[in-house]
């Protein structure tokens, strides 16, 4: 090395990573990517994640969704669920139409007369919704197997 | 100095040890609350069990988002690397939660909703936390400069906490799948039996002590390694007081 003695301590700058320019380019294409990703996302999927379903009044009452694959969610009608081996029927309602639901395969989820559900296919001519996924939507309240809702105690006006 | 640096390090380790027993017997609590005295869900069975520790997650999550808030905040304040230092160890926290929530969710979502996945404005917007808040974490590593980087990524801390209210509300503001929140609920008494909201908060308070207890250890462990960083190196042999003849050591 140089006769130079060195001063002692002097911390060594660390090895030189890619250049300002070549940096600049790295940052240009992410940022360009990521508003890319994101103007995709907010076109074309966010639609379906924001209105994730529609209702039984909406579906019927948009002709130019007949045999389109959208989602409906409503209320599955005590009284009205039969099932025929693989095939389910059962009638989803908002309260103020009633959608007539046929949907064929696996049940996974905790589906049961007088709860929410999701089905997502099409709506057929016929005025029936024929289904390839279904869906149970449970609602906020969690209570022991003896069903009883749950009553706070009479302290004040109950906490949240 | 020396002598105070002694005991202070003595009580946050202290400290630290006190939380990490803490956490210790809040876990057990959890697991014989949660898995034992509380009744399985009458709707959805013992499948629910899981949100004792779903939701707590969750909340843990946003309450490491709120510290990086904090500490990049402060950090783009004093321009002092030991809240970056903070902002970091919490947002890798965050992050461990966040993945753990959906990991846990889609658990949960099989069995009762009947799909491992959807596509709904609460599961997205969480799935978007997780990505905003690794994010931070990449940023760190584009530059040598470490300033640069804890400015970069304080930005990320602050502009990116949005996401946490969006989370929240996802359900309230837009249809999902996922159910409106049972506790923290715009008015009215939460609809939870009492053994199980008793095991909801022992799940709050035991991943709050974890949290709290692996967030100070690894602080020790990010605060060490910036002083052998920032540290002048000892010099490999003494500095010659003559130089020889010839000039050269």
């Amino acid at each position: 090395m140089s006769g130079t003695v060195t001063a002692a301590g002097t911390p060594v700058p660390p090895a030189a990573g890619p250049t300002a320019g070549g940096r600049r380019w790295r940052l240009a294409v992410v940022v360009t990517v990521t508003v890319a990703a994101v103007a995709l996302l907010a076109v074309s999927g966010l639609n379906r994640t924001l209105v994730y379903y529609r209702t039984p009044t909406e579906l019927v009452g948009d002709p130019g969704l007949v045999g389109k694959q959208v989602r409906v969610g409503g209320l599955v009608q005590p009284g009205t669920v039969h099932r025929d081996g693989q095939v389910v029927r059962f009638t989803l309602t908002d309260g103020a139409t009633s959608l007539p639901v046929v949907f064929t395969g696996p049940i996974n989820g905790v589906f049961a007369p007088g709860r929410d559900a999701l089905v997502e296919g099409r709506l057929t001519p016929s005025g029936t919704f024929d289904g390839d996924e279904l869906m149970v939507k449970h609602d906020d309240n969690y209570r022991g197997p003896d069903g009883k809702p749950y009553t706070p105690p009479a302290v004040g006006r109950g906490g949240r | 100095m020396p002598a105070e640096q002694g005991t202070t390090d003595a009580r946050a380790a202290t400290v630290r040890r006190a939380l990490g027993v803490g956490a210790g017997v809040a876990v057990v609590a959890l697991l014989i609350q949660g898995l034992v005295l509380a009744p399985p869900d009458a709707v959805q069975g013992q499948a629910q069990r899981l949100m004792y520790v779903h939701v707590p997650t969750a909340w843990v999550a946003y309450l490491s988002f709120a510290t990086v808030l904090v500490a990049s905040v402060a950090y783009l304040w004093w321009r002092d690397l030991r809240w970056d230092a903070r902002a970091r160890a919490a947002a890798e926290i965050g992050t461990g939660l966040t993945a753990l929530t959906l990991a846990l969710g889609s658990l949960w979502g099989r069995p009762v909703w009947g799909v491992w996945w959807a596509w709904d404005p609460r599961v997205v917007s969480t799935a978007v936390l997780l990505l905003v808040y690794v994010g931070y974490l990449g940023v760190r590593g584009l530059s040598a400069d470490p300033h640069v980087n804890a400015r970069r990524a304080a930005v990320i801390g602050v502009l990116g906490f949005v996401e946490v209210p969006i989370v929240h509300f996802s359900v309230l503001w837009w249809r999902s799948l996922h159910q409106p929140p049972t506790v923290l609920r715009p008015g009215g008494a939460p609809p939870i039996a009492a053994p199980m909201l008793t095991a909801l908060l022992i799940g709050v308070a035991a991943l709050t002590l974890l949290a709290a207890w692996v967030y100070l250890r690894r602080l020790v462990q990010l605060t060490a390694r910036r002083a052998v960083l920032t540290a002048e190196p000892v010099p490999a042999a003494p500095a010659p007081i003559h130089v020889r003849a010839g000039g050269i050591r």
